[in-house]
């Protein structure tokens, strides 16, 4: 399979970001590509995007909480894509990696880029991760690989 | 502190034309009813996602399956008890 494709930031080594992109129907009209630098977070129920890199998309509320941490409130949008790489043993993919998407409301926060555990876990994907050398990846396990 | 704060996001949403008025006056309804029955729910469904839609109550183990009750028409007010979701 493919190398790794998490590392932490020069600010924040210690936890798991990868390069992916945000993907959706701009508001003007056409189509919005934004790269994203997620962060990985196996706490967050939900997937999170900035009210910054809200505004690049035609985004519709389909609900609210205030519950958010610290008490704050965030809303709860649709119409954004997370996409981001797994690595795969999946032989159709002979480099060992994918792009892989996924589009569940996501939260909008003050600004946070987050991919949380919604995600992964729709698709199976599951994450390694050494937070002392700041390295890992992000990894489906086919069906066939299973047993 | 959290109602003044959830009344202000409202809106800023309405303000910068990410919700209308009525969704905005739908979720303080939704809020309305939690917050009417907050003791018993933070009784009775600890670790749990509790979210309001038309009235009703749904209970459910994670915010993307509350958020299902959900329809363009009716949001889905929510808050997740005795943890952060975050």
């Amino acid at each position: 399979m493919a190398g790794d494709n998490l590392k932490g930031t020069p600010t924040d080594p210690q936890r798991p970001h990868q390069r992916g992109a945000a993907q959706g129907d701009a508001p003007g009209g056409g189509a919005a590509n934004e790269s994203k630098n997620w962060l990985i977070d196996t706490g967050a129920q939900i997937s999170c995007i900035s009210q910054a890199n809200a505004a690049h998309f035609r985004t519709a509320p389909t609900g609210a909480t205030a519950g958010g941490v610290n008490g704050g409130a965030m809303p709860i949008v649709t119409g954004v894509t997370m996409v981001f790489k797994v690595k795969t043993d999946n032989p159709a993919y002979p480099g060992g990696e994918r792009n892989v998407s996924c589009r569940l409301p996501v939260a909008v926060t003050p600004s946070s880029d987050i991919l949380g555990m919604d995600q992964l876990g729709s698709l199976g994907v599951r994450v390694n991760w050494d937070p002392q050398h700041g390295t890992g990846y992000l990894y489906e396990v086919t069906r066939r690989a299973r047993g | 502190m959290a109602h003044e704060d959830f009344v202000r996001m409202l809106r800023r949403e309405v303000t910068r034309g990410a919700m209308r008025d009525r969704q905005a006056l739908d979720l303080l309804i939704q809020k309305a009813h939690f917050d009417a029955r907050r003791p018993e729910i933070e009784r009775r469904y600890r670790n749990r996602v509790v979210g309001f839609v038309g009235g009703r109550m749904k209970v459910a183990n994670t915010v993307q399956d509350v958020l299902r009750y959900g329809t363009r028409a009716k949001l889905v007010y929510f808050e997740a008890i005795g943890f952060d979701i975050l």
